[in-house]
């Protein structure tokens, strides 16, 4: 048996030939430096001392030299550095958008890696053959790479916003799960209603979350903002297939009429918009919590996560139609990795970051190394090693932990997720819940547009401009502030569209032209 | 030719006097005056690799797109209404709390109180706001429930989100924060009245209320008068960091203001000259707006900056 599997590593390797990476990458002691950034939760974080980085410094033979800045002030630090011209090798983590990509790109400090990949990074390469999307949405429009992304193969990781229903009150309101809007709000007035922890008390809040994933959600069953996750402004009319502002469409305003009879029933937590999902935890301790929206849940505690059963088909609408529109490309966000023009050898940083991109790197960065902090054990599931486990005190979060060995908290990892991994979006109930969904999403997922600087131009103010004055309409709409009636809704309309939308929608009409080069978008 | 003289002899006379000096001309020169020069990206289109100096010039384009933008009324609007608010009523009560502190005749009991209301100066806006959220909370928080207790509101108003609320909360909590702190440099300057004017007026026979009209007040008129005005430049500088904390979707409307939104644009946009131009334009209102409040109060009080 040993034999055979030696043989068939042996086989897999001529296979792939030269293709897989072989380490130590350079025999000559190399340094590099990366500008980092750290997690926003993890302030002075060191990425030098992290377990797996000090592992791959001898795996490869090139040293790194972390330069690492909190969020807060990252952007302005890599500007400062780059404006005065003292770049570091690599900028590391940094979640460049495209416009920034491009930009530098164009201006000569980001190295265009397009030469570098078909050789030196076959993982990545075979990704975007795999995943067109992945390169759609990291080429410049100029043809260039500028920066690598984090890819997210998993179906785990790509539908971040979902819908937690406390057992008990679908119990209560016998029904298995909720399939039309209709349903959704029998089981509120349910839980409104009924007394779910049975203190005698009306303390149950039928749902909890942030406006902005209650749309996302309810937005599905009206077919609002179709095109996923990347976009939140512009979507494509279901009927015309021409562009619009899904905002100022008839089914918004639908939509509204909806949550606004929720929320002045009292069938949504009535400090939506300030709390957020900020009391969830506290609530679910006292089995107050009807529904959270979430992406993992993980504010409620271990000992009441069993309660919660995740939406795992989409709310269907008035029409009997519905989607989960909240879904990502297999991309989850770009410039992660950008090597600059004063970088002395690409081609080595491009092999140093390529192993993430494979299942094995891409584990190795995420959750560290097989056997000293993980293991798959006999039912198939990965768990941490005891060693590893017993380094983790009491006072210490998942994500503190993690940070302990491996690179995953904070995201925006040069890496790819891969399914059957554990923890956060790959706990139990997350990740059945995102396996079912993905059966029900949208048809079309927009990928992260590169956009041109003319369209980045109109697209950078007047996209966030509107945005926020359709979240700010839509927020007053669904707490009552504003009456919904025909002489509202078409001065809110008549505003956005004085906001410089027809700009916008052109910015996107020649932006999905170029990508999708002229065809169905 | 005689300013040219008097200079000299001064300056022989008092070198010790100007070389202590030079650190502080040099501190303002390096540290304010020179990155104005930055400023000049206001009217070109900033690109990293050309610089401050070489990248190419647009004219005023970018206060164009500003003036042009839709948002920009509402913007400017909201920060004068806050800013106007701050006035009248913020500046009173640091006079008031002063006054009544100046009464105080017992000095441990007076120390006492100044430490307490100056107190909340030094904590940080983040954590105001924070405390705020939670005090105001509809359903947990304990301003809600002794109000709805009492009978005095109805039902539990939902204060820290709805826009009507918006500004009401923004200037109580000023108040709160910044009266004790405000108020110190009016009990200085209460301190320094001549005690000899009440002596006086008290063998006249005024009251303590007559002698708080016709002697303390008409003395740190002056000083009321010069804060005023350093007040009424800072109209339009609505500060970030607040409006910034309290800001949600629902009081979106009201809470924009001119420096949440360059910070939106310039920092998470990285539109470094639109955001440049926006700051421009307000340092420039509110300079315009310091002079025209100095010049006037030149005329009527003759009490002035410069």
């Amino acid at each position: 048996m040993k034999k055979l599997v030696a043989l068939l590593l042996v086989a897999m390797m001529f296979v792939s030939g030269t293709a897989l990476a072989e380490f130590p990458l350079t025999t000559e002691p190399v340094t590099m430096t990366f500008l980092s950034r750290t997690p926003a939760f993890f302030p002075g974080q060191d990425f030098a001392n992290v377990d797996n980085m000090k592992a791959y410094e001898e795996m490869t033979g090139i040293h790194v030299e972390f330069d690492n800045y909190d969020p807060s002030v990252f952007a302005n630090t890599l500007a400062a550095t780059i404006a005065g011209g003292e770049l570091p090798d690599v900028i590391f983590r940094g979640n460049l958008s495209n416009v920034q990509l491009y930009e530098w790109g164009d201006q000569g400090f980001l190295v265009d890696l397009t030469p570098y990949l078909e050789e030196y990074a076959p993982n990545f390469t075979a990704l975007m053959e795999q995943y067109p999307d992945i390169r759609m949405s990291i080429t410049a429009p100029d043809g260039a790479i500028y920066g690598l992304p984090q890819a997210v193969i998993a179906p785990e990781m790509r539908v971040p916003s979902k819908m937690f229903i406390n057992k008990n009150a679908l119990e209560q309101a016998g029904m298995e799960q909720p399939t039309t809007l209709d349903d959704l709000y029998n089981l509120l007035v349910a839980i409104r209603d009924g007394d779910m922890n049975g203190n005698g008390e009306a303390d149950e809040v039928p749902l909890v979350g942030t406006a902005d994933t209650l749309y996302k959600i309810i937005g599905g069953a009206y077919n609002l903002r179709n095109r996923g996750n990347h976009h939140n402004v512009v979507d494509v009319d279901p009927e015309t297939n021409e562009l619009r502002i899904w905002g100022i469409a008839d089914e918004a305003r639908e939509m509204l009429v909806y949550l606004n009879k929720l929320y002045s029933e009292k069938l949504l937590d009535q400090e939506l918009f300030t709390n957020g999902t900020n009391n969830a935890g506290a609530l679910a301790t006292s089995d107050a919590l009807g529904i959270v929206l979430h992406t993992t849940a993980s504010m409620i505690s271990n000992e009441k996560i069993n309660d919660y059963v995740g939406l795992k088909k989409p709310l269907l609408g008035p029409d009997g139609t519905g989607y989960f529109n909240d879904v990502r490309s297999n991309l989850h966000s770009t410039g992660n990795f950008c090597v600059t023009t004063a970088c002395e050898n690409p081609a080595l940083a491009v092999q140093w970051v390529d192993y993430f991109y494979g299942l094995e790197g891409s584990r190795f960065m995420l959750v560290g190394q097989e056997g000293i902090d993980w293991e798959i054990k006999e039912d198939g599931k990965g768990y941490w090693t005891d060693a590893c486990a017993a380094r983790r005190t009491d006072d210490m979060s998942q994500d503190a932990f993690i940070s302990l060995f491996a690179m995953w908290p904070g995201g925006r990892v040069p890496a790819a997720f891969y399914s059957d991994m554990w923890g956060g979006e790959y706990s139990d109930e997350p990740a059945a819940t995102a396996k079912s969904m993905i059966n029900y999403t949208i048809p079309t997922v927009w990928p992260i547009f590169a956009w041109t600087e003319e369209e980045n131009e109109v697209v950078s103010t007047v996209e966030s401009d509107i945005k926020s004055f359709i979240n700010n309409f839509f927020a007053q709409a669904v707490a009552g502030e504003v009456e919904l009636n025909d002489d509202t809704w078409n001065d809110f309309v008549a505003n956005v569209n004085s906001m410089g939308a027809d700009e916008l929608l052109g910015a996107y009409q020649t932006a999905v032209e170029r990508i999708y080069e002229g065809g169905a978008f | 030719m005689n300013w040219k003289r008097a200079w000299k002899k001064s300056l022989t006379k008092y070198w010790q006097l100007y070389l202590l000096l030079i650190p502080v001309i040099a501190y303002y020169f390096i540290f304010k005056y020179v990155p104005m020069a930055g400023a000049q990206i206001a009217f070109r289109n900033f690109k990293f690799n050309k610089g401050i100096w070489g990248s190419p010039w647009i004219g005023l384009k970018n206060f164009d797109r500003f003036f042009s933008s839709s948002q920009s009324f509402t913007m400017i609007w909201n920060t004068l209404v806050i800013g106007f608010l701050s006035i009248i009523f913020c500046f009173p009560f640091p006079i008031i709390l002063a006054l009544l502190i100046n009464e105080i005749k017992n000095n441990r009991f007076k120390n006492t109180i100044k430490t307490i209301t100056y107190a909340p100066h030094f904590v940080s806006t983040i954590v105001v706001v924070g405390m705020m959220m939670s005090m105001c909370s509809p359903s947990t928080g304990i301003i809600n429930s002794v109000m709805v207790r009492l009978g005095i509101w109805e039902e539990p108003l939902y204060l820290m989100g709805r826009a009507k609320y918006f500004r009401t909360m923004y200037i109580i909590s000023a108040i709160w924060k910044d009266c004790g702190w405000n108020a110190i440099i009016f009990i200085s300057a209460l301190a320094a009245i001549d005690v000899s004017l009440y002596e006086a007026a008290e063998v006249d026979g005024a009251n303590r209320w007559q002698q708080l009209i016709k002697i303390t007040l008409p003395s740190i008129i002056p000083t009321i008068v010069i804060m005023l005005i350093l007040e009424s430049g800072k109209v339009l500088n609505v500060g970030f960091e607040k409006a910034y904390a309290m800001q949600n979707d629902l009081n979106l409307s009201v809470s924009e203001v001119i420096s949440t939104y360059t910070y939106k644009i310039g920092l998470e946009k990285m539109d470094y000259d639109y955001a440049t131009a926006i700051g421009l334009f307000n340092s420039v209102v509110s300079f315009a707006m310091l002079m025209l409040v100095n010049g006037i109060s030149k005329r009527v009080s003759e009490t002035s900056l410069f």
